[in-house]
């Protein structure tokens, strides 16, 4: 019994302890919506880095987590909205929280989110019958597009240091959102 | 006729010692998390997955008194990894986001491979006691 005690106990101190790398519940802060972004700053970056992760094994300075979240509601309509995860996302050191990379960070946030004005878009226009289908196939299908995308920005702008690239991006970026600001809103209203 | 493989008693700390392996290749995760998808990161996890399950033996004959067969030896090493997979896919069902997948197929290699290894370590405890 003391046995079973014992490593039942340490399990569970191990199983907390790794699971703060992958969500860092200690220091933890819900999920932002989009709609939000303005707000967010590096101490909203409360993820834990990896033991032993250093600047010369990974290209990254910074890393952020976001995702998209699509709700079915009880009457019909349908909530699609791209969120950040702040206990998920971290900043390799202190001495990097420049607004440059924050900026650099929050436009990944940026990509996120006009991948998901799409889906929002393809929603609405939808007028076929299994609407639950066909946003799984087209949700998918601009997430591995959005993958693409992140990787593609990540490289030209080297994370914000080719500045010219950067504002490139962040203009590109603006001017898709602005084209797509008709689905803005995260409820999409389909009851009829 | 009923075939009893484990007493209850044997059965928990079966499920107890899986759990605490479970946790301890997580935590190795942790610090070994950037040969994720090398070669590396899985031969280290099979190492450790494999001796883990190992100790059963040990753990059988200190706790129990018991000198596992080979029959009984490899149930456990199948439970163990049936257990492994059970706690790993608890565990991304609680943290996961959208478009997360969880990686049957690793744990499915592990479990396969822990066969094959776990089998091999018991030819050794078999030569060590002829060596005796």
């Amino acid at each position: 019994m003391r046995f079973n005690i014992i490593f039942f106990i340490s399990g569970v101190i191990l199983l907390l302890t790794s699971a703060s790398f992958d969500v860092n519940f200690f220091n933890f802060k819900r999920s932002i919506p989009f709609e939000q972004w303005k707000t967010i700053s590096f101490s909203d970056f409360t993820g834990l880095k990896k033991p032993g992760l250093t600047l010369g094994d990974v290209s990254r300075f910074a890393y952020i987590k976001t995702s998209r979240e699509i709700v079915y509601l009880s009457n019909g309509d349908i909530r699609v909205t791209a969120y950040f995860h702040p206990a998920r996302s971290y900043v390799f050191n202190e001495q990097m929280r420049n607004p440059d990379l924050l900026q650099h960070e929050l436009y990944h946030f940026h990509i996120t989110e006009y991948w998901t004005r799409r889906l929002r878009k393809d929603i609405l226009s939808y007028k076929g019958k299994s609407l639950r289908n066909f946003i799984a196939k087209q949700d998918n299908i601009y997430y591995h597009l959005e993958t693409e995308m992140q990787q593609r920005y990540d490289e030209e702008t080297n994370h914000s240091y080719i500045m010219q690239k950067q504002t490139k991006w962040q203009t590109d970026l603006d001017e898709k959102l602005i084209s797509l600001a008709n689905f803005s809103s995260a409820l999409l209203v389909l009851r009829k | 006729m009923h075939l009893i493989l484990f007493t209850r008693k044997e059965l928990v700390s079966m499920l107890v010692w899986s759990f605490f392996s479970f946790t301890v290749i997580r935590i190795m995760s942790v610090f070994i998390y950037i040969f994720q998808g090398n070669l590396q990161y899985f031969l280290s996890v099979v190492a450790v997955y494999s001796i883990l399950c190992f100790l059963n033996y040990f753990l059988f004959k200190i706790r129990f008194g018991v000198k596992l067969n080979y029959l009984k030896y490899i149930t456990c090493c199948m439970s163990f990894g049936l257990l492994i997979t059970v706690f790993a896919y608890g565990y991304y069902l609680l943290i996961r986001l959208p478009h997360d997948h969880f990686e049957f197929g690793f744990y499915a290699l592990l479990f396969v491979v822990n066969i094959i290894i776990g089998s091999l370590f018991y030819l050794l405890t078999l030569i060590k006691k002829r060596a005796v």
